[in-house]
């Protein structure tokens, strides 16, 4: 182990996944100042700020989030999970611990706590270019390295028992602790004088690159390293090289462009990479810099190699050295809090280390089991969890729960040939998405959390008196409907839309809507306006909707149409079905045919038939 | 018959008794006693001895009655209802007081920490225990519901065991289901 001290550190860092940088409050958390805010929802971890306090943090430290989370996620094996108390014990840090560590009696807490100081303050000392205490320090990273190591062979036993890592980690530390004793003795002066010298070294943290160059600086002998190490060390420092490794851009984090997405998103300005002047295409692989300018992956990596500077702005990527340092120290202190958690949480058994089994170990049987309760866009999410969830999620069993009980004949119905080869869950995938049938004037749709079948039918598939006439209605097209055209009424006396629809559903209780619109709406410079010019006579008698079906059940309604230039959902009616299997015949109607006045300025759209379930949710949104 | 008593080893050598009658509340258990291998002491290598007391504790309550505990595994549903020929209104009443205590002392008896819950899970699994395999998995899943998988993680200490490529693999083939589901 003759890496660079700085290597070592960050070899140390490595092997810790700071899960905390996964969550949403990740973002937050990349500030230490905003770490406060983390801590404070339960983390428990209330001696960390006056440790940090040295740490000055640069307006984007953006990129040290980003970079902690990708060092995590490269190194892949072997990692030390760091897990935040949820629920908040306010105070038990400092009441808890003496009891732990006394239990524990091969720990210390004090020796714990001054192997942090130590590196702190050597790192303390080392921006104060104190060389004297170089090689000292060193030995403490050196010693790092190693109880790491040791970390890597207890997690590769499958075991998640951190108690154990931080055990023999600190069984380490213990031999070195008379070094470090004697270095503390030496740093008591300079510790003494810190704590009244913290804008000081705030000060000096103002100006990162230079302090973190120093660190290195003081812990190694450039003589003594191979060619590799030297290497490492200048990406490390990456301050003298223009560019950046390979490996440092891949610590990046890539995202993929994404064209609006939504049904009715409209996609208004083009994007571009500045470096190829090609249009980001959809899931175009991109990276974005810390000064949140994207590029394409591709094309930045290429420049990254030869500078490493932000095309655009020039801003350059933070020096990594900087930024492991400050790592370190977050690193440091949640594995402090991670022997302090598991002090908290852990029944000691006399050292034999328990198997615990977690969420994680469970066989995927077991998994499958528990997904069969979920929804299945939880069911999708969770499969990134692990092997057992991931296969559990696409286990037949589990989908097969989830697609409606008449799902073959929605196959045959929708599917122009019968798919071969799907498993369960595309089929539930291909079936949520809208299928077209009749000629396209129909389609139908599994709610995706809930399976429920949708049935939406256009303007086109309804019987429209005097939709022939141009007088009276026209087809219109639009962007504000499913199957981009609606009718449009100017004016009639006879107002009478029907329509019907023979289709299995399984059994439960569904509502019949008509999707209607007073006015017309178009866009006038990008924005959306309505003209409610022909909106007349639906205020003097209600319109009535009606809903039969063949085996007798009768439905119906009336309402007085309002709200010009937003979209309604009209319910007509509930039906109940009793056979997943017998199709059911169902007629509908909407009518105002009282002939003393004339009606106009009216869009239908469609008719929906939906779980009553859903009724709630669309009436009148 | 209730009588016969059952021994259960787990698997630190602990000896557990159990009633027959308990006993075949556990497909695995049954098998075994039908079997007819019922010398002595059935070693149960994959629960341990703070499982399985809570495992008999289960199946106590639930081996006696199969009908109630169906019922209760049919959500409700009694099966058995058309087969009774003496059925009748007062037999159904105490029936719903029974499965109300029931789901009573299910409320209580699932109440312990995450740990526990997931030995139980696999020793249900393991010993085919319908019921108490259904109310664990159940309680899983209502831990877990509506959480994001990052959540999920840092709170349920899940490490993820793929490989960097096959993890790149499932971000696209989550991509892919983001994708088939923007519509609306």
């Amino acid at each position: 182990m003759t890496f660079p001290s700085a290597c070592n550190r960050v070899d140390a860092l490595t092997r810790i996944l700071l899960t905390l940088t996964h969550s949403e409050e990740a973002k937050s958390f990349a500030f230490f100042d905003h770490l406060h805010l983390s801590i404070k929802k339960g983390t428990g971890i209330t001696g960390f700020p006056q440790y940090l306090k040295a740490v000055k943090v640069t307006p984007d430290l953006h990129s040290v989030y980003i970079f902690m989370r990708t060092i995590v996620e490269t190194t892949g094996r072997g990692l030390v999970d760091v897990h935040y108390v949820t629920t908040s014990v306010p105070g038990w840090v400092e009441g808890n611990l003496e009891g732990f560590y006394l239990e524990h009696s091969d720990l210390s807490l004090e020796e714990v706590l001054q192997d942090q100081e130590t590196v702190y303050q050597s790192l303390q000392a080392s921006n104060r270019n104190d060389r004297a205490r170089a090689s000292a320090s060193g030995g403490s990273n050196l010693n790092n390295g190693q109880s790491c190591g040791e970390e890597q062979d207890v997690e590769k036993e499958g075991e998640s028992s951190h108690v154990a890592c931080v055990k023999s980690q600190l069984e380490l530390d213990e031999a070195l602790a008379i070094n470090l004793q004697e270095v503390e003795n030496q740093l008591l002066v300079s510790s003494l004088g810190e704590s009244t010298e913290t804008e000081a070294v705030n000060g000096e943290a103002d100006s990162p690159n230079t302090s973190a160059q120093v660190v290195i600086q003081n812990n190694i002998d450039t003589d003594n390293m191979t060619y590799e190490e030297l290497q490492l060390l200048e990406e490390n420092i990456g301050s003298e090289s223009r560019g950046l490794s390979e490996e440092v851009i891949s610590y990046l984090p890539t995202s993929k462009y994404r064209t609006g997405g939504g049904f009715f998103s409209k996609k208004d300005k083009t994007e571009e990479c500045v470096i190829c002047k090609v249009t980001y295409k959809n899931r175009d692989k991109l990276i974005t810099l810390p000064c949140n300018h994207p590029y394409h992956s591709k094309c930045i990596t290429h420049w990254l190699k030869l500078n490493k500077a932000c095309p655009v702005c020039k801003e350059e990527l933070q020096s990594k050295a900087f930024l492991f340092s400050t790592l370190f120290f977050l690193i440091l202190f949640s594995q402090i809090n991670l022997a302090r958690k598991e002090g908290f949480n852990y029944k000691g058994d006399g050292g034999s280390s328990p198997t615990k089994t977690g969420l994680g170990d469970l066989p995927e049987s077991c998994v499958a089991s528990i997904l069969m309760y979920l929804d299945p866009p939880d069911i999708c999410k969770f499969a990134c969890l692990n092997r057992a969830f991931s296969g559990a999620s696409s286990a037949d069993f589990v989908w097969e729960s989830k697609l409606p009980v008449n799902y073959q004949y929605l196959i045959d119905k929708l599917f122009d040939e019968a798919p071969v080869n799907l498993n369960k869950k595309d089929i539930y995938a291909r079936l949520s998405r809208p299928n077209p049938f009749d000629d396209g004037t129909k389609e139908v749709w599994l709610d995706k959390s809930t399976g429920g079948v949708f049935l939406l039918i256009s303007s086109k598939a309804l019987r429209i008196t005097g939709i022939d006439d141009r007088r009276y209605w026209n087809h219109i097209p639009t962007e504000e409907s499913r199957f981009r055209t609606v009718a449009y009424l100017h004016q009639i006396w006879w107002f009478e839309v029907e329509g019907e629809v023979e289709f299995c559903f399984p059994v439960g209780t569904y509502s019949l809507f008509f999707r209607l619109q007073l006015g017309r709406a178009s866009k006038r410079f990008g924005r959306r306006v309505c003209n409610p010019d022909h909106v007349h006579g639906w205020d003097i008698k209600p319109v009535r909707f009606r809903l039969t079906t063949l085996d007798g059940q009768h439905s119906q309604s009336q309402y007085y149409l309002s709200e010009p230039g937003n979209w309604s959902h009209y319910y007509a009616g509930d039906f109940v079905v009793e056979n997943s299997n017998m199709p059911t015949k169902i007629k509908f109607s909407m009518t105002q045919i009282d002939c003393t006045h004339t009606k106009g300025g009216l869009c239908v759209d469609s008719v929906l038939i939906c779980p009553s379930g859903f009724r709630e949710r669309l009436k009148r949104f | 018959m209730s009588s016969t008593k059952i021994f259960l080893k787990s698997s630190d050598d602990k000896t557990f008794e159990i009633d027959e009658t308990a006993a075949r509340a556990s497909e695995t258990l049954k098998n075994i006693i039908d079997g007819g291998c019922l010398d002595g002491v059935i070693p149960l290598p994959n629960v341990s001895s703070n499982i399985l007391p809570k495992v008999i504790e289960y199946c106590k309550k639930h081996g006696g009655d199969n009908g109630s505990s169906k019922k209760i595994a049919n959500g409700g549903v009694d099966k058995d209802k058309e087969i009774l020929p003496d059925y009748d209104e007062e037999e159904d009443k105490r029936e719903k007081v029974r499965v109300d205590e029931l789901k009573k002392w299910e409320e209580e008896y699932m109440d312990f920490d995450q740990q526990v819950l997931y030995d139980l899970m696999l020793a249900a699994n393991y010993l085919h225990i319908k019921g108490l395999l259904d109310l664990t998995v159940e309680k899983a899943a209502s831990m877990i519901r509506g959480r994001t998988p990052d959540q999920i993680r840092e709170n349920f200490n899940i490490n993820s065991d793929f490989t960097p490529e096959e993890e790149e693999e499932m971000i696209l083939i989550e991509d892919e289901w983001d994708d088939e589901w923007a519509f609306d």
